[in-house]
């Protein structure tokens, strides 16, 4: 435990540093990009000279690059997120509001192509080269191949447009007033294809992961040693073999949570999900700048929190990792 | 007395792309309950590969196999890890890193002995004071890489006797391990097998220590049994020329005290080349031009004998 607990501090000092990179890198890199969020207002309303002056004024972009760096970065040790000029309200209510769609989507997809690529990785691992294996081998391939918009799109169609079995769009089905047990299975319906399309790329990729373990284990010494035991079939496949070939998977889950944000501006713009994805892709077209780091932000914790379980997850299933270092 | 195994013409190939590699052929042996063999040879003899396929633990894939392996004693096949219990070289990588000392131990008792998993690993701390394991308790939820090579050893001879099998096959148990401590795992060998009354198939390099620890002695070449008979005998009086090469070498004081099987001058044929002799004849002393064109007779009886042209012949006049 005390291992365990180590690790966990030390990786939670080396996350500092990266939170303070995240922020200085997004503020100086839409500095550098031409254009504010007045011009993209006007874009949309049009305006006078004297009304950008006024808007650059109220929204207090007239002052130096620095001075915004300071007064946001003020706000932040504060707790406070800043203003959204696009939705005039509260980055942090923004937020909020979007959040908990993408956590519930990313969380799907990791469950989903966690524990369906390791099954069907062990499945493939079990007896390499058989008629199954290259089955499945050869539908990993072919996800692995395949972009996630495109693999999002093609699922509408076939799914929801041709066969209707699921929504086209949306988080939930809007003014039907469901609660409960209702609205969560309405919800877990919205979510299969959008999760399907985040998923099944890593799904391949676990699978993939897991046969490679499963093969290497094979050949082990300590799987020789469980056959002399005596053990079942099934615990030395699941207890000696899987164990072994697990770890090599959950060093991915870190990487998949960080491509799952990103995939996400993609995916809950094909399936309309109100989340944080989509909330990037509009705080850059409306040049949001509060609203843009807010969402950077967060996505950065969640990387970071999401390695760092990983991280204990890895220590929790490899003896061998050190605590010390 | 009803042998508690026997070996019948066992061979063993192994697949080597379209070619096939004979690594045991044709080797025959009893052993009775209690008994000690030590199988002994040079490098790529086939020591492991006739362990393994006496305890059935061969990969399935890749392997052609012919003869007979039967346990009198049992009624019927042995069970792995119930009946016969296998102790591997390296003792780093034949125990599972990431999985507890105890767990490895208590999953025997678990699987064999229908305990429960608390009663389980109260056994298995039992089993790891019986081999010698200081705070045997605390080192159930050690892992193997916090032990040293030669507690290892111990952990991995507790899971081999933890059903109390009747045989237990020992494949270099000490090979990987320093001189003192190997001195140590042998002792504690020779003491279980005593107590619990195993039989003992040990495989090793070393002469001295088949001596010590074995009644019987085989001597394997090139897949092939060489001599087979009471250990003493071997060592005192051997008969196969690779045997008294063996014995003058291991009498040498000036010769470290490894790996003495390997140090005949010469080096054994291509596994899987085509011998229409003896496969010694290449580095044997005593080599006639018979030796080249025929395999040698066995002669003796099956369980004492040598595969030599010479002994035949000999055999042939005495019969
Ligand atoms: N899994 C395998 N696949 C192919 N060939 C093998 C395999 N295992 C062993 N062999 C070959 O079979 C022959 C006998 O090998 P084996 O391991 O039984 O010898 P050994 O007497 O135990 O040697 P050592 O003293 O080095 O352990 C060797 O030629 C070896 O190369
Ligand atoms: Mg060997």
């Amino acid at each position: 435990m005390t291992r365990i607990l180590a690790v966990a501090r030390r990786r939670l000092l080396h996350s500092i540093p990266v939170v303070a990179i995240v922020v200085l890198g997004v503020f100086a890199l839409l500095e550098a990009a031409p254009g504010d969020a007045v011009d993209a207002y006007l874009v949309i309303g049009g305006g006078d000279a004297e009304m950008i002056q006024r808007l650059r004024q109220e929204w207090g972009l007239d002052r130096s690059f620095l001075a915004r760096l300071g007064a946001y970065l003020t706000a932040l040790a504060h707790l406070d997120l800043g203003w959204s000029v696009a939705f005039a309200r509260p980055v942090s209510a923004v937020l909020f509001e979007r959040l908990p769609n993408t956590l519930m989507m990313m969380a799907a997809a990791i469950c989903f192509s966690f524990s369906a690529g390791t099954l069907l990785g062990i499945a493939a691992g079990a007896r390499p080269g058989s008629l199954r294996d290259r089955i499945l081998s050869l539908v990993s391939l072919g996800l692995y191949a395949m972009p996630s918009f495109w693999l999002g799109l093609m699922l509408l169609v076939g799914f929801a447009v041709k066969l209707a079995w699921f929504p086209l769009g949306g988080i939930e089905s809007v003014g039907m007033g469901k609660t409960g047990l209702a609205r969560a299975l309405d919800i877990a319906r919205h979510l299969v294809l959008p999760v399907l399309s985040l998923g099944l790329i890593y799904l391949a990729l676990y699978l993939r992961l897991m046969r490679t373990g499963m093969i290497e284990a094979w050949r082990s010494d300590y799987i020789r040693t469980a056959r002399a035991k005596g053990l079942t079939p099934r615990r030395i496949a699941f207890r000696h073999a899987a164990r072994n070939a697990l770890l090599p998977v959950v060093t991915m889950l870190g990487l998949q949570a960080g491509a799952l944000l990103s995939g996400s501006v993609v995916v809950e713009s094909v399936f309309a999900i109100p989340g944080m994805g989509r909330l990037a892709f509009e705080a850059v077209t409306q040049r949001d700048v509060p609203l843009l780091l807010g969402v950077f932000l967060i996505s950065t914790l969640m990387v970071i929190l999401a390695n760092l379980f990983v991280d204990l997850l890895y220590a929790r299933l490899d003896p061998r990792v050190a605590a010390e270092g | 007395m009803t042998a508690l195994l026997s070996a019948d013409d066992v061979s063993v190939a192994y697949r080597d792309g379209a070619r096939w590699l004979q690594a045991v052929d044709r080797v025959s042996f009893a052993l009775p309950p209690k008994a000690r063999l030590a199988i002994m040879g040079e490098s790529g003899s086939g020591k492991t590969t006739l362990a393994l396929a006496i305890a059935d633990l061969l990969p399935h894939d890749g392997i052609r196999r012919s003869g007979a392996v039967r346990w009198p004693a049992l009624g019927g096949a042995a069970r792995p890890g119930r009946d016969v219990g296998f102790v591997f070289q390296d003792p780093m990588s034949s125990l599972n890193p990431v999985l507890s000392v105890g767990e490895q131990i208590a999953e025997v008792a678990v699987t064999h002995l229908g305990l429960s998993w608390p009663a389980a690993l109260d056994r298995a701390a039992e089993l790891l004071d019986r081999v010698g394991l200081p705070r045997p308790r605390d080192r159930l939820t050690s892992f193997p890489h916090e032990l040293s090579g030669g507690q290892r050893q111990r952990v991995a001879l507790a899971m081999a006797i933890t059903a109390e099998p009747k045989l237990l096959i020992a494949d270099e148990p000490t090979s990987a391990l320093d001189t003192l401590t190997q001195a140590q795992i042998v002792h504690l060998l020779d003491r279980l097998a005593t107590e619990i009354g195993l039989a003992l198939v040990l495989v090793t390099h070393d002469l001295a220590l088949a001596a010590n620890l074995a009644g019987t002695g085989m001597l394997m070449y090139a897949g092939r049994v060489a001599e087979l008979g009471p250990i003493e005998t071997m060592v005192s009086a051997p008969r196969h020329p690779y045997l008294q090469a063996l014995v003058a070498a291991s009498l040498d004081p000036d010769r470290p005290p490894t790996d003495r099987l390997a140090e005949i001058p010469g080096i054994p044929p291509q596994p899987g080349a085509a011998i229409p002799g003896c496969a010694f004849e290449p580095r044997c002393p005593r080599a006639r031009s018979a030796c080249r064109s025929r395999p040698p007779g066995w002669a003796g009886t099956p369980a004492d004998g040598v595969d030599c042209i010479q002994f035949d012949q000999l055999a042939a006049v005495h019969r």
